[in-house]
């Protein structure tokens, strides 16, 4: 699948092609199987969810059909910092595990230090997942072994730590990183601005692929280019990917497009949730993992809505982990198409903002 | 010896390291010089016959030193992003970094997989010895790009540590990384910027909370980024009380890291089988003698992927070889500042670090943000940029001339002190602060 026509082009690839384009009868069948193992378990294990289904008169409800899932509640974040709050414990009662099989807990920065946090709690299955997405996400970009890519986050989040690069080798976790399965080289950055003389610096000396950033930043890169009197071209990128927690910036896309004269993707991060999303370059929307997560798009009270109409982005975690979410509600209003892609990829996409 | 992590390196009788060191060291000129073509280039140019070094002594005296500004000039000459030190292949390398960028345009750094494992155990040693155990919950203040947290995360694992990650120590996040340990009430910081342990404590008071009763929960940190004065290092533990503060310093290149372990003696062992450290005056080039301060020249041991020779890490420090009574046979020193930061002013040679224990000695300027300026080659006078802290400064004017007194007493020199805001001061990177600006290297560019 080649990519928007822009002077450069990327040629996507399908990393599990049983999967991706999976006949959606298929899909149904493998959510609920999996939607009722993960109630199985958070009945079992989250003091938080086992709570709530009995205050909703769920204890011992086992859903027949994906369509049960709108019985339980939306879990929200005031929700969860609620939870965290009563219960005096970082996880809030939704650890899953025991304690020791946590890996590594995440600190979200908050806009301020009054802003209430929700940690996340990762162990070997939550990173596997991480990566299994992104390694797809990745193919969709074209990238192949040897290719440099540079992957910006904030030190906080698990995308450069954790996921694209695994800081401290293979074999100091339980699984492999992208670079790992890929063979590409992961060049693990900040996403500050401030940092972007340093993005641009080693773009000059390793001619990466690609990169991941956000708006801010690229544009930050641009000015320094624009004060070198050289161009956002100049540096050789085959694709840029835009990793934003709101579609806002979806709007800018085409601008980017423009300047930067090579195709430019969107990925949807949700850290709260563990969820992403990407566009394939096919311009239909950002493709989320429907074998990984169930989502809907949902009401102010919660409710189920027409995915052509859209709603609030809620996303339901169908794998075991440290601390699962089920039915989140974001604050993303989006509207959602379960049709296949042009691309071949038969799971869900986030297709703009609902009105 | 049950704290050792590896007792049969790390005891190693003396000669017996220095035998392993020679074997080691003579791989590597031939690995480099037939791998890789700067150090080919370099011996070629400069005469050096890699297979006819038969001793240490020789490695000293017929090996040259290069610095960063040698890399510099061989990456923009010939664009290549590892200054034509890569020895494998490119799919060899496992993760590629950047330098700081403290002293300039940032060089790149790279692991093999080997190199990791190679650095993983060095920080392992060091850490283990400052007496990190499995299972305890780590706060990490992350940066991306740094080498640091590559054998970091690496030890994390073999450790067994439970990390809580967070953003690298800026300035601006000590107040959420007060309450990050408020709420956590983690054991362990294996890496904080040195910045970031002054102002831990700070953020705590101005939120109402005694920082050593928030802060007792630790029980070991490790600061890293700039040298620690003995005052600095009595200050963080008042504010830390309980807390054992082990110091790490040292560039990602060298592979001679300084991480403190549980020696009674100052400063911290380097590992000398992995990272082979030597002490030669900045402007003569000879060997220091052991009680001199010099420059730390740096040669990996074991890196296949961009092996170091005889770098000249432009680090000023001090070196010992006997004197560790916990067993340790490796050499043991510490870091006071860097080469670039000395400046004449009279008769005296200063750097950062001599300014720094008089500010420390004051309340008001306890934080020691300060930058000295060097306007000329030699100077008649000291000039500082200050900030002090406004909660304690009633009159500013009698703590300059405080400082200024303190200053002539104790360097023998005349200074001027101006007093700036915090963030007026230069950072070359956000986590530190750039103690030291060289005005006449801007001039002698301008005037080509």
């Amino acid at each position: 699948m080649l990519a928007y026509g822009a002077r450069r082009s990327v040629q996507g690839y399908v990393w599990q092609p049983a999967i991706e384009a999976i006949d959606r009868e298929a899909l149904a069948v493998l959510q609920l199987r999996k939607l009722q193992r993960q109630i199985q378990r958070v009945r079992a294990g989250s003091k938080f969810y086992a709570e709530k289904l009995v205050a909703f008169g769920l204890e011992s409800w086992q859903p027949t059909s994906l369509a049960e899932l709108d019985r339980l509640p939306v879990t929200t974040h005031a929700e969860l910092v609620r939870a965290f709050e009563a219960a005096g414990d970082p996880a809030g009662g939704r650890l899953l595990v025991d304690p020791e099989e946590v890996d590594t807990i995440l600190v979200p920065a908050s806009p301020s230090t009054d802003a209430p946090p929700v940690f996340g709690f990762l162990n070997s299955n939550d990173r596997a997942e991480q990566v299994e997405s992104l390694v797809r996400f990745f193919c969709m970009l074209g990238v192949h072994g040897a290719d440099v890519v540079q992957v910006l986050s904030w030190g906080h989040e698990p995308m450069v730590a954790l996921y694209a690069g695994g800081l401290g080798g293979t074999g100091a976790y339980a699984a492999p990183s992208v670079a790992d399965y890929l063979g590409v080289h992961v060049v693990g950055m900040e996403i500050a601005p401030g940092e972007a003389w340093r993005t641009v610096a080693t773009a000059r000396l390793l001619h990466p692929k690609g990169i991941f950033a956000n708006l801010e930043h690229l544009r930050a890169m641009q000015e320094i280019l624009a004060k070198e009197q050289r161009t956002p071209p100049s540096l050789g990128y085959d694709f840029v990917v835009i990793r934003e927690t709101s579609l806002t910036a979806l709007g800018e896309l085409a601008d980017l497009r423009r300047v930067w004269e090579t195709p430019v993707f969107f990925m949807l991060d949700c850290a709260g949730a563990l969820f992403t999303a990407m566009d394939c370059g096919a311009g239909r929307g950002l493709h989320v993992w429907e074998d990984l997560f169930y989502v809907e798009s949902t009401d102010e009270a919660g409710r189920r809505q027409n995915g052509a109409v859209g709603g609030y982005l809620t996303v339901t975690s169908l794998t075991p982990g440290a601390a699962r979410l089920l039915r989140y509600q974001t604050r993303l209003s989006v509207k959602l198409d379960f049709n296949a892609c042009p691309c071949g990829r038969t799971h869900a996409r986030i297709c703009g903002e609902a009105n | 010896m049950q704290n050792m992590w590896n007792p049969a390196m790390q005891a190693m009788p003396e000669r017996e390291l220095r035998r392993l060191q020679l074997e080691r060291i003579q791989f590597q000129l031939q690995y480099a010089y037939h791998s890789s073509p700067f150090y080919r280039q370099l011996y070629d140019r400069l005469h050096v016959k890699v297979d006819r070094i038969r001793s240490l002594e020789e490695f000293s005296e017929k090996v040259p030193i290069f610095r960063k500004e040698d890399l510099r000039q061989y990456q923009q000459e010939t664009g290549d992003a590892f200054s034509g030190l890569r020895c494998v292949p490119f799919d060899r390398l496992a993760h590629i970094w950047s330098s700081s960028g403290t002293t300039g345009m940032p060089t790149m750094g790279a692991y093999t997989l080997n190199d990791m494992r190679v650095a993983t155990e060095y920080l392992c040693r060091s850490y283990w010895s400052a007496g990190y155990r499995p299972g305890m919950m780590a706060l990490t203040l992350n940066i991306n790009w740094h080498w640091v947290f590559v054998p970091l995360f690496g030890m994390y694992r073999r450790l067994k540590l439970k990390p809580v990650i967070f953003d690298f120590g800026a300035a601006s996040f000590a107040a959420r990384v007060a309450k990050w340990i408020r709420i956590f009430k983690p054991e362990v910081m294996p890496c904080v910027t040195t910045e970031m342990m002054s102002l831990i404590p700070e953020a705590l008071r101005l939120e109402g909370h005694e920082p050593e009763s928030v802060l007792s929960c630790f029980k070991i940190i490790t600061p890293m980024g700039e040298a620690i004065t003995p005052q600095n290092m009595e200050n963080a533990r008042r504010n830390w009380a309980g807390v054992n503060i082990k110091q790490g310093a040292g560039p990602g290149e060298s592979y001679a890291w300084l991480f403190e372990g549980e020696c009674d003696h100052p400063g911290a062992h380097v590992w000398t089988d992995i990272g082979f450290l030597e002490l030669i005056d900045p402007d003569t080039g000879q060997r220091c003698a052991p009680d001199e301060r010099g420059e730390m020249v740096a040669t990996n041991l074991l890196v296949d992927g961009l092996p170091y020779i005889r770098f000249g890490t432009e680090d000023l420090g001090w070196l010992q070889d006997e004197g560790c009574s916990a067993g340790y046979t490796h050499p043991f020193g510490g870091v006071v500042g860097r080469t670039g930061w000395r400046l004449k002013v009279g008769h005296e040679t200063l750097i950062p670090w001599d300014v720094e224990l008089i500010l420390q000695r004051h309340q008001e300027t306890a934080l020691a943000r300060f930058c000295m300026v060097k306007y000329a080659d030699q100077m008649n006078v000291l000039r500082l940029m200050v900030a002090y802290n406004e909660r304690y400064t009633r009159d500013p004017q009698e703590l300059r001339h405080r400082l200024q007194q303190d200053i002539r007493q104790s360097l023998g020199v005349e200074s001027e002190i101006e007093w700036v805001a915090e963030d007026k001061l230069p950072r070359p990177v956000p986590h530190k602060l750039a103690k030291f600006v060289d005005l006449t290297k801007e001039s002698k560019a301008h005037n080509g």
